[in-house]
């Protein structure tokens, strides 16, 4: 019995988080596949086991973290742990004799013919045919992907087990045009991306090559961990959420450097232009400042493109369409972020109905998951809560949040007069690796400058 | 675009290949890739520490060359170094033990996995700097043809090293001087993770090598045999007295920069592409199906190798930390020979 332990990916780790395994106990691996993502401070690296045999427990879960060594699987020797019986698909069921598997491992479990047994398999006549010992879970997936009938391969790795190889290599012989619709084909990108962001791939819809999954794929498909779809998984939703949440922050917390920066606008010019505005319009066509402090936010995100991104791998990547997030608390408990997506082209009318919309279907649970991906920027409002100041905390990967306090009647200072004036403290919370606050003090004063000028908020008034 | 590998090889074996000669390649290769591989084995458990960057995949290049060397021919390598050492024979047990720090280790357990120095074997080390061996390559050629001796440098480095300013200026001089020096470009496509179309606007280097005034040619470097072809003809014109040589070896790691990476600068499906023509596997389906080694060659090889790996960890394990008191032994002068090592 053979363990897989915490292996030390750098000289400098000592722990390391699981991110998801890509096994399941009773699978078959031989040394050199991969069995696990682990995220260590740098980076998620998928790493292989040293041992050949079968998964026979998985002794920690996705999301823990553990200290370089410690054992995470065991993995049983296939001559004694039980794994023999017939492939699960029939391709070389004769092998009958044999005593069902003593530990305890769901019955669906056998899925490989171990090859020591070969009277019993395959006899030795001319006929013979040769048991496919499907010993790793990637050669296996490759070959259903392949549609490759492993029974019909000579295997040249260890033990005549089916290698990779071999797979690929039957597949050329008998190269089939068409891809059949059962296989998914997944991009490395997008099943990197997938394990980053923590989407299943099996509900993600391909756009590429053959129906592959590619990144933006997975990216279209991403709900903030599971908001949207969680009775279906079962638990209880708010904690699954709640459980969600933790971890983005925690990660946003842990890798981002945040500073942050306020400014008193004085919304007193914007609350005129509304009230003009919405003069003689029936109350749903109505704006809110809460629209034309997003169309500001979107027009200073355009402006200010540093802040409006991903940071990834080490860098900035800044978007030049501004895809604005906004955080919307549910009653339940929770928060999703919708996403406005080319929010810089939208009109203040425009993103109010968006901004209603995407509210009301979010308390509903209503969201497409295309809806919920791919934010550049988010604006969170805690105003409506009676809150005077947020100071947000950044949605990781992306490079800022914007926060929107109370609407109030202050005392402030006009023409050198102290007087009441309707106003709110906006703030920025910035990726300090990607700019500093010299670029997060332009972005303020533009939102403070279209505030305060709202015809520049229309599509005529740049 | 990063290249692709070629996908067939079809050029007949060597006529004067004979068993002995194909069983010496393959098991070269074999010995290295079967060391590392324990490597990484014992780098995940903590048993090794520092750096480890893996040859696997680039075999080929190590074996091929050093086959046309003689013991009196020095090497200079890079950071993937394991490969150079072991083929230009200093033996596992004495890199496996420098792997674990151990004063066993070729360098006193003191440089570690870039750091393979073997003065006996006239291995003048990995070298943790990119470019950091040209000059060092180019001082012991000068050295040799000052004292008119017959003897070659071989110096490994890898074509993000084209990029440095030691480069040029070695290659310079070099081809100046006439200095006996086989430079051995181990092109795998990746400065780390720049792939070399984006970092270099000329990315035929054997044409930039031949700027220089020297001979210069490209060679596929996952084909032991055009290898080891190659570098006869190069290693002969150097003694010759022609100067040096430059060979541009295409090749390709399969495993991450150093132990581990994301990867995030090249996609899997290229990487299995590259494992087609993995070094080993090729020349193996080659001399098995010429008649020149069997499978029983070949599990024998592979059982000799296991054993010798074996036995090496075996060796490692047993030996010794330097103690704390020589911490700073040969790092300040201490006023005796200064070329006075109890080794």
């Amino acid at each position: 019995m053979g363990e897989f332990r915490m292996p030390s990916l750098g000289a400098d780790m000592e722990e390391g988080t699981l991110v998801e395994w890509a096994v399941d106990v009773g699978d078959q691996v031989s040394k050199g596949d991969i069995i696990a993502s682990v995220e260590t401070d740098k980076s998620t690296i998928e790493v292989e086991v040293f041992e050949s045999g079968t998964v026979a427990e998985l002794l920690v879960e996705p999301g823990a973290r553990v200290a370089v060594g410690t054992p995470m699987a065991r993995i049983g020797d296939s001559s004694t742990a039980g794994s023999v019986g017939p492939d699960s698909t029939g391709r070389s069921g004769e092998s009958p004799s044999e005593t069902p598997p003593v530990d305890a491992r769901p019955p669906e479990a056998p899925t490989a013919v171990r090859e020591e047994q070969p009277a019993a398999v395959v006899g030795d006549g001319p006929n013979r045919r040769h048991a496919s010992v499907l010993r790793s879970p990637l050669v296996r997936q490759l070959a259903e992907r392949l549609q490759v009938d492993t029974s019909r391969i000579r295997g040249t790795g260890p033990g005549g087990s089916v290698t990779r190889k071999d797979v690929e290599l039957a597949s050329r012989r008998t190269a089939t045009p068409a891809t059949s619709e059962r296989s998914r084909r997944v991009t490395p990108r997008a099943r990197r991306r997938a394990a980053e962001i923590g989407v299943d791939l099996s509900v993600v819809v391909g756009t590429g090559v053959a129906g592959a999954i590619r990144e933006q794929d997975v990216n279209a498909a991403a709900t903030p961990r599971d908001e949207t779809r969680t009775e279906a998984a079962g638990g209880s939703s708010a904690d699954r959420m709640r459980a969600a949440i933790a971890r983005t922050m925690e990660r946003s917390n842990r890798d981002i450097p945040h500073y942050h920066l306020s400014l008193m606008v004085d919304l007193e010019p914007l609350d005129d232009w509304l009230t003009d505005r919405n003069a003689g319009r029936r109350p749903q066509e109505r704006a809110l400042p809460a629209a034309a402090i997003l169309r500001a936010s979107a027009m200073a995100a355009a402006s200010v493109p540093e802040l409006n991104g991903e940071w990834r791998d080490g860098s900035a990547v800044t978007s030049q369409q501004v895809h604005l997030g906004v955080l919307v608390s549910l009653r339940s408990g929770g928060l999703v972020a919708p996403v406005l997506h080319d929010a810089q082209d939208r009109s203040v009318d425009e993103l109010m109905a968006a901004l209603l919309d995407v509210v009301e279907r979010a308390r509903r649970g209503a969201l497409r998951s295309s809806e919920l991906a791919g934010a550049t920027i988010t604006v969170t409002n805690l105003g409506d809560r009676g809150v005077d100041e947020v100071l947000g905390v950044i949605h990781p990967p992306q490079l800022a949040i914007v926060g929107v306090g109370k609407i109030a009647s202050r005392p402030m200072v006009v023409d050198g007069e102290v007087r009441a004036r309707k106003s709110a403290v906006i703030t920025l919370g910035a990726d300090h690796r990607a700019t500093d606050g010299r670029t997060g003090s332009r972005f303020l004063r533009r939102v403070d400058a279209l505030l305060r000028d709202p015809t520049l908020l229309e599509p005529n008034g740049r | 675009m990063t290249e692709q590998p070629v996908e067939v090889m079809t050029d007949p074996l060597p006529a004067e290949l004979d068993a002995e000669r194909a069983e010496s390649l393959f098991a070269e290769m074999v010995r290295i890739r079967r060391f590392e591989e324990r490597c990484v084995e014992l780098y995940s458990s903590a048993d090794i520490r520092g750096f480890l960057h893996l040859y696997i995949g680039q075999e080929a290049v190590a074996t091929g060359v050093m086959a046309r060397l003689t013991p009196s021919d020095a090497v200079v390598a890079t950071y993937r170094d394991h490969g150079h050492a072991i083929a230009k024979g200093v033996t596992m047990r004495a890199a496996m033990a420098e792997m674990f720090g151990r004063v066993e280790g070729c360098s006193r357990g003191r440089g570690g996995s870039m750091h393979l120095f073997d003065a006996a074997a006239r291995v003048y080390g990995g070298n943790a700097i990119v470019g950091g061996g040209l000059p060092v390559a180019g001082g012991l050629a000068l050295a040799d043809r000052l004292q008119r001796r017959d003897t070659v440098t071989a110096c490994f480095f890898g074509e993000g090293a084209v990029a440095e300013g030691e480069f040029h200026e070695t290659m310079n001089l070099a081809a100046l001087w006439d200095l006996p020096v086989l430079f051995c470009c181990e092109n795998n496509q990746y400065a780390m993770g720049t792939a070399l179309h984006r970092s270099e606007a000329a990315t035929d280097l054997a044409v930039r090598a031949a700027g220089y005034g020297m001979a210069a040619w490209a060679v596929d470097g996952m084909d032991v045999v055009e290898v080891d072809r190659a570098a006869a003809r190069a290693v002969e014109m150097i003694r010759g007295g022609s100067g040096p040589a430059f060979l541009e070896l295409h090749t390709y790691r399969f495993r991450a920069h150093s132990m581990y990476d994301p990867e995030r600068y090249r996609d899997k499906e290229e990487v299995e592409l590259w494992k087609h023509r993995d070094p080993i596997e090729s020349f193996w389906t080659r001399v098995a199906a010429a008649g020149l080694l069997d499978d029983a060659d070949r599990v024998r090889v592979e059982a000799e190798v296991a054993d010798e790996v074996d036995d090496a960890v075996e060796f490692a394990r047993g030996g010794t930390l330097e103690p704390l008191e020589e911490l700073t032994r040969w790092v300040y002068s201490d006023g005796s020979s200064a070329l006075e090592v109890d080794r």
